[in-house]
C-alpha cells in the first residue's frame, strides 16, 4: 500500500472518530435549541422592539425610571445575599462532618440532607406556615416556656423569608463545598499537626484556604439559584419581601405585558450571566465541578493574599490561644487520652443543621389529620376528612394523574435524548467539549422563570399552551442536564476495557452496547430516569403559565390553592406528595447503589 | 563508652479497633542517630505502630517515650516528631518556601532564622532555585525532597517516615534511597521508616524490625536476619529460601544431625538446645547450594533433576527437583565458560553445616 492511501484510511478513520462518532449527541443540541436557546432569544428579542416590532429600549427605560422596579431589584439582592451568607455559614460545618467522617456515616447523613432537596418547595414551604405561624408549632413553644406573651411574627415579614430560603437552599450549597472538600487529601491536616500546628491554625491555614473554592462555587449557585425564587417570598414573606420573579408572574398573569416580562427576564438573566463572568475571572467556572482543589497562585496575588493569610492566621491564632486555655482547665496530659472538644462540637452543631434541614417537611403530617379547618398547632381532633376530600376531588385527583402522566413521559423522553449524549460527552473526542457540555447544562444554571416565559411565549403563538405535550416538551428541558449529569457520572467510572474484551471476542459495537455496556450501567440509567422523574413531578414554574389555567399539574394546583387560602387540605396532599416522593428518591438511591456494587 | 541517648521507648503498646487486634504488646527502643526500619507484610502492624508513635492513632495502653520525654496521649503537635508522609502532604496552596517554613512558623521561629533555616534546608536537599514553585510544578523526586527538607528543618527528636518512596518509579526510589541515608549520615537524625520493600529496608537500615501479625518477629542488623533468621517466617520474608522439613536425629554439643522427609541424613551446627525426635525445618539460602562434580564431597548432600534454569544476568539460578520430591534452588555467578549443566540433568547440590539454619518454628509471635 502507498504513503497515500495510508494517510487517506486514517483521516477517513479519524473523520469517522471526530465528526460522524458524534452524531448521538445531535437530537439533543437539536431539541434545546428549538425549546431552549430558541425561546429565550425571542424573549430578548421581544424585550427590545416595541408592539410594531421595531427597535426600542422603552421597556428598559420604564424598568429603571420606576422606583419600584429598582426598588424590587434591591431587595431581591438583599434576599439572595443574605440567604447565600447564611447557607454558606451554616451549611459549611456540615459539609466539613460530610467530607471527613466515614463512607457508611457520609452516605446516611447525605440521603437526610438530600431528602428535604427532593421534596417538594410547595409542600417544606407548607411546613413552614406550619410551623411558624401565628399558632405555629414554634409560637406555641415559646409562649408554652413563657419566653414569650403573645405570638412573634415569624412569618410573612424578611424572618419568614430568610428561614425558608435557607432551608430550601442550603442542601445545594453543602454538596457543592463537600464535593470540593473531599477532593482536599486527608493526611493535609495531620501533616500539619506533626510539624506543629494546633487543630486552629491547621484548620485555618490549611484546610480552610484549600475549601475555599467549594464555598466560592457554592455561593455562586446559591446565590444565582436565590435571585431566581418566587414561592418562598411568596408564601412566607409580605409585600415588602417581593422578588423579581414575581414582578414576571404579575406581568404575563395579569397584565400580559410580553416586553415588559421579557426586559425584567433578561435583567435577571443578565445578573446571573454576570455573577458568572464575575466567578469565573476569579476562580474558573471547573471548581463548580469539584474538580480543581488548588488554589490559583494569582487569585490570592498581591495585597489580597497579604490580607487574606493575616486574616487566617490571626482567625488560627485566637481559636489556638481559646484551645490552650481549654487545655488548661480539661488538663493535656500524657498519660491518659484526652477528649477531642472541637469535634463533638462540631458534630452537634452539624446535626442539629441537618435536623432543620430535614424535619420541618414532616410537620404536614399531623396537620393532615387535623379536623380543624385551619392550620393550627397541635392539630385538633382526628379526621381523615381532607384525604377524603383530596380523593373525592375530580380537581385534585386529575392533577395528580396529570403530573404523574407528564413525569413520566417527561423522564423517558429525557432518558431517551439524554443517555446518548452522555455515551458521546464522555467517550468521544470532541472539539469544544466544555463549551457544549456548558450549553447542555445551562438549562440548570439559568432561572427557570425565564425558561417558562420564554415557552410560554412559544407555545401562545404555535398553540401548545394548556398540552400535556408542551408540558413534557419542557420539563424535558429542565430535566435534561440531571440525566447527562447522572449517566456521564456513570459512564465515567465504567471500565472500558470490558467493552474492549468483549469486541476482541468478536462482537460488534451493537451487540457489545446491548449485552455489555447497557446491562451494567442499567441502575445508572434507571436512577436518572427517576431524578427526570422528580424534576418534573415538583415542577411548578412552566406549569405555572403553560397549563394556562385549566389542565393543572399537581404543584399549580397547590400553588392556586394557596395563594388564595391555606388550609389543611394542602398538608394531607403535602403528606401524599411527601411519601410518594420519598418513595421515589429510595428507589433511586437504591439503584444507584446497586450499579456501584456492581462496579466494585 | 557510653550507649548513645534513647530518643524512643516503646512499652508494651496495644492497639485494636472493635475485636480485630492490630498491634498486640509491643517493645522498641530508638538510640540516638540510628535508622530502624519497620518491614513487614501488609497487616503486620507496622503503620500502626508508626502511627501510635506520631500520635495519629490513639494506642489502647501501654507507654511511649519521645526523647526522654512521656508521649503516650501527648497531642501530635505537642510531639516533638517529623512525619514524612506516602504521597508527601505538601500543601498545594502554600509554596516550596512557604511549606517548609510552616513547622518553623508554628514555632515562632523569628523571620530572620526562619529565612536562614529555609535556606540551608533547600541546599542540603539540593533545591536551592525552587524555593517560590508551588508543589504541583515539581517532579515526584523533587517533592520528595521538599518533604524531607520540611521535615529535618526543625530538627525533631525524630522523624517517622511511613513508605514514603512508594509512589515513585524503580530508577527514583533507588536513588531517593541513597540520597536519604546519606542526609541521615549528613544531619545525625533518627530515623523510624515503614516499608514493605525488604530491599529497600537493606539498603538503609541500621536495624531492621520485622513484623508479622500486629507484633514484632525479629530485631536485628540486615545480617541478622539474612543468616539468623530465628523462625520460618523471618527466613521466608528475607531473601531465597530453601526449607525441607526434617527430625532431630541425634548430635553432639556442636553438631546436630537430621533427617528429612525422605530419609536423607543431614548435618547442622548446634545453635540451641532441643530434643531427639521433634520436627523443625532446615533453611539454606540458593547461594549455599553447590552444584557438585561427580568427586566433590560436602557436609551435606541432596540428589535431584535439574528442571529449569534461569539466566538473571550477573547471576544464574538453578532450579532442582530432589530425588523426595521437594523443588529447591541454587544462584551462583553467571560464567561465560565452565561446566554446565541442562534441564533433565542429573545433579548433586551439596553445602555444609555452617551454611544451614536450623529452624525450630514457624514465627516467634505466639499470637492467637
Amino acid at each position: 500500500m502507498t504513503a497515500a492511501a495510508d494517510s487517506t484510511q486514517i483521516k477517513s478513520r479519524r473523520k469517522r472518530r471526530h465528526g460522524l462518532g458524534a452524531w448521538p449527541i445531535l437530537p439533543l443540541m437539536l431539541f434545546l435549541l428549538v425549546l431552549f436557546f430558541y425561546p429565550v432569544g425571542q424573549l430578548l428579542a421581544i424585550s427590545i422592539t416595541d408592539s410594531k416590532g421595531v427597535f426600542s429600549i422603552a421597556h428598559y427605560k420604564r424598568l429603571f425610571e420606576s422606583a419600584v422596579y429598582v426598588q424590587v431589584m434591591i431587595i431581591t439582592f438583599k434576599i439572595a445575599g443574605w440567604t447565600t451568607i447564611l447557607c454558606i455559614v451554616a451549611g459549611y460545618p456540615v459539609a466539613y462532618l460530610l467530607a471527613t467522617t466515614t463512607p457508611n456515616t457520609r452516605g446516611m447523613l447525605i440521603l437526610w440532607v438530600l431528602l428535604p432537596f427532593w421534596t417538594s418547595f410547595l409542600v417544606r414551604t407548607f411546613a413552614w406556615i406550619v410551623l411558624l405561624g401565628r399558632n405555629g408549632a414554634v409560637n406555641k413553644l415559646l409562649m408554652a416556656t413563657g419566653l414569650t406573651d403573645a405570638p412573634v411574627g415569624l412569618i410573612y415579614n424578611f424572618t419568614g423569608v430568610m428561614i425558608g430560603m435557607t432551608h430550601a437552599l442550603m442542601p445545594l450549597g453543602i454538596l457543592t463545598m463537600t464535593s470540593v472538600m473531599q477532593a482536599i487529601p486527608n493526611n493535609l491536616v495531620p501533616a500539619a499537626a506533626t510539624l506543629g500546628a494546633r487543630g486552629g491554625q491547621a484548620f485555618w491555614r490549611i484546610y480552610f484556604p484549600l475549601s475555599l473554592p467549594g464555598v466560592a462555587a457554592g455561593s455562586l449557585l446559591v446565590f444565582i439559584t436565590a435571585v431566581g425564587f418566587f414561592i418562598t417570598p411568596a408564601l412566607l414573606g409580605g409585600a415588602r419581601e417581593t422578588m423579581i420573579s414575581q414582578v414576571i408572574i404579575e406581568n404575563i398573569q395579569t397584565v400580559l405585558n410580553w416586553g415588559f416580562a421579557g426586559a425584567i427576564s433578561m435583567l435577571l438573566l443578565a445578573t446571573t450571566l454576570l455573577v458568572f463572568v464575575l466567578y469565573d475571572r476569579m476562580l474558573g467556572l471547573s471548581t463548580l465541578a469539584g474538580e480543581a482543589s488548588d488554589v490559583r497562585p494569582g487569585l490570592l496575588g498581591g495585597i489580597g493574599a497579604r490580607i487574606g493569610i493575616g486574616a487566617v492566621a490571626t482567625l488560627g491564632y485566637i481559636c489556638d490561644r481559646i484551645a490552650e486555655v481549654l487545655d488548661r482547665i480539661g488538663g493535656v496530659r500524657a498519660d491518659r487520652p484526652s477528649r477531642r472538644i472541637s469535634r463533638s462540637v462540631l458534630r452537634i452543631v452539624a446535626l442539629l443543621t441537618i435536623a432543620f434541614l430535614a424535619l420541618p417537611s414532616f410537620f404536614v403530617v399531623p396537620i393532615s389529620f387535623s379536623s380543624s379547618a385551619f392550620m393550627e398547632w397541635p392539630p385538633v381532633g382526628f379526621s381523615l376528612q381532607w384525604y377524603e376530600a383530596y380523593f373525592a376531588s375530580n380537581l385534585w385527583i386529575g392533577a395528580s394523574i396529570r403530573s404523574f402522566t407528564v413525569a413520566l413521559l417527561t423522564a423517558a423522553l429525557a432518558t431517551l435524548i439524554a443517555t446518548p449524549a452522555a455515551f458521546v460527552l464522555v467517550r468521544r473526542r470532541l472539539v469544544g467539549k466544555t463549551a457544549i457540555l456548558g450549553l447542555i447544562l445551562s438549562p440548570l444554571i439559568l432561572p427557570r422563570m425565564i425558561i417558562a416565559v420564554a415557552l410560554f411565549y412559544l407555545y401562545a403563538r404555535i398553540g401548545l399552551v394548556g398540552t400535556t405535550f408542551g408540558l413534557v416538551l419542557g420539563h424535558t428541558v429542565l430535566a435534561i442536564p440531571y440525566v447527562v449529569i447522572t449517566v456521564m457520572a456513570v459512564l465515567k467510572t465504567y471500565d472500558e476495557r470490558l467493552d474492549q474484551a468483549a469486541a476482541t471476542m468478536g462482537a460488534n459495537s451493537w451487540r457489545t452496547l446491548s449485552h455489555i455496556t447497557l446491562p451494567l450501567i442499567r441502575p445508572g440509567i434507571i436512577s436518572a430516569f427517576l431524578f427526570a422523574f422528580i424534576v418534573s413531578f415538583d415542577e411548578l414554574t412552566i406549569a405555572l403559565f403553560t397549563t394556562g389555567g385549566l389542565s393543572a399539574t399537581l404543584p399549580k394546583q397547590m400553588w392556586d390553592d394557596a395563594v388564595l387560602k391555606v388550609s389543611p387540605l394542602l398538608a394531607a396532599v403535602s403528606t401524599v406528595l411527601l411519601i410518594f416522593i420519598s418513595a421515589m428518591i429510595l428507589l433511586a438511591e437504591w439503584f444507584r447503589r446497586r450499579s456501584v456494587r456492581a462496579e466494585a | 563508652m557510653a550507649a548513645p541517648p534513647q530518643k524512643l521507648r516503646i512499652r508494651e503498646v496495644r492497639k485494636s479497633y472493635g475485636s480485630v487486634v492490630a498491634l498486640y504488646d509491643t517493645d522498641l527502643d530508638l538510640a540516638e542517630g540510628e535508622f530502624l526500619t519497620l518491614l513487614g507484610p501488609s497487616g503486620s502492624g507496622k503503620t500502626t505502630l508508626l502511627m501510635t508513635v506520631a500520635g495519629l492513632t490513639v494506642p489502647d495502653k501501654g507507654e511511649i517515650w519521645i526523647d526522654g520525654k512521656l508521649a503516650t496521649y501527648l497531642p501530635v503537635h505537642h510531639r516533638d516528631i517529623g512525619m514524612v508522609f506516602q504521597s508527601y502532604a505538601l500543601f498545594p496552596h502554600l509554596t516550596v518556601y512557604e511549606n517548609i517554613a510552616f513547622p518553623l512558623r508554628m514555632r515562632r521561629v523569628p523571620a530572620e532564622q526562619i529565612k536562614r533555616d529555609v535556606t540551608f534546608a533547600l541546599e542540603t536537599v539540593r533545591l536551592p532555585g525552587l524555593a517560590h514553585r508551588y508543589p504541583r510544578e515539581l517532579s515526584g523526586g523533587q517533592q520528595q525532597r521538599v518533604a524531607l527538607a520540611r521535615c529535618f528543618v526543625y530538627r525533631p527528636s525524630i522523624i517517622l517516615m511511613d513508605e514514603p518512596l512508594g509512589a515513585l518509579d524503580k530508577k527514583l526510589r533507588d536513588e531517593m534511597q541513597l540520597e536519604i541515608k546519606q542526609l541521615h549520615s549528613k544531619l545525625g537524625i533518627t530515623v523510624l521508616y515503614v516499608t514493605h520493600d525488604q530491599e529497600e529496608a537493606m539498603v538503609m537500615s541500621d536495624r531492621i524490625c520485622l513484623m508479622n501479625q500486629g507484633g514484632i518477629e525479629q530485631i536485628g542488623t540486615a545480617d541478622d536476619l539474612y543468616f539468623r533468621p530465628n523462625s520460618l517466617f523471618a527466613a521466608q520474608f528475607l531473601g531465597d529460601s530453601n526449607v525441607l522439613p526434617v527430625t532431630i536425629a541425634d548430635g553432639n554439643e556442636s553438631t546436630l544431625h537430621v533427617t528429612t522427609l525422605a530419609g536423607a541424613r543431614l548435618t547442622v551446627s548446634r545453635t540451641a538446645p532441643i530434643a531427639e525426635g521433634k520436627s523443625a525445618y532446615i533453611m539454606m539460602r540458593p547461594e549455599s547450594l553447590k552444584v557438585l562434580a561427580p568427586d566433590d564431597q560436602a557436609e551435606n548432600i541432596l540428589e535431584g533433576t535439574v528442571t529449569d534454569l534461569i539466566m538473571l544476568g550477573g547471576v544464574s539460578r538453578c532450579l532442582v527437583r530432589l530425588d523426595s520430591g521437594e523443588a529447591v534452588s541454587n544462584k551462583s555467578l553467571t560464567l561465560a565458560a565452565g561446566p554446565r549443566v541442562d534441564r533433565g540433568h542429573r545433579v548433586r547440590l551439596g553445602w555444609s553445616a555452617a551454611e544451614t539454619v536450623l529452624l525450630t518454628r514457624a514465627t516467634t509471635r505466639n499470637a492467637p
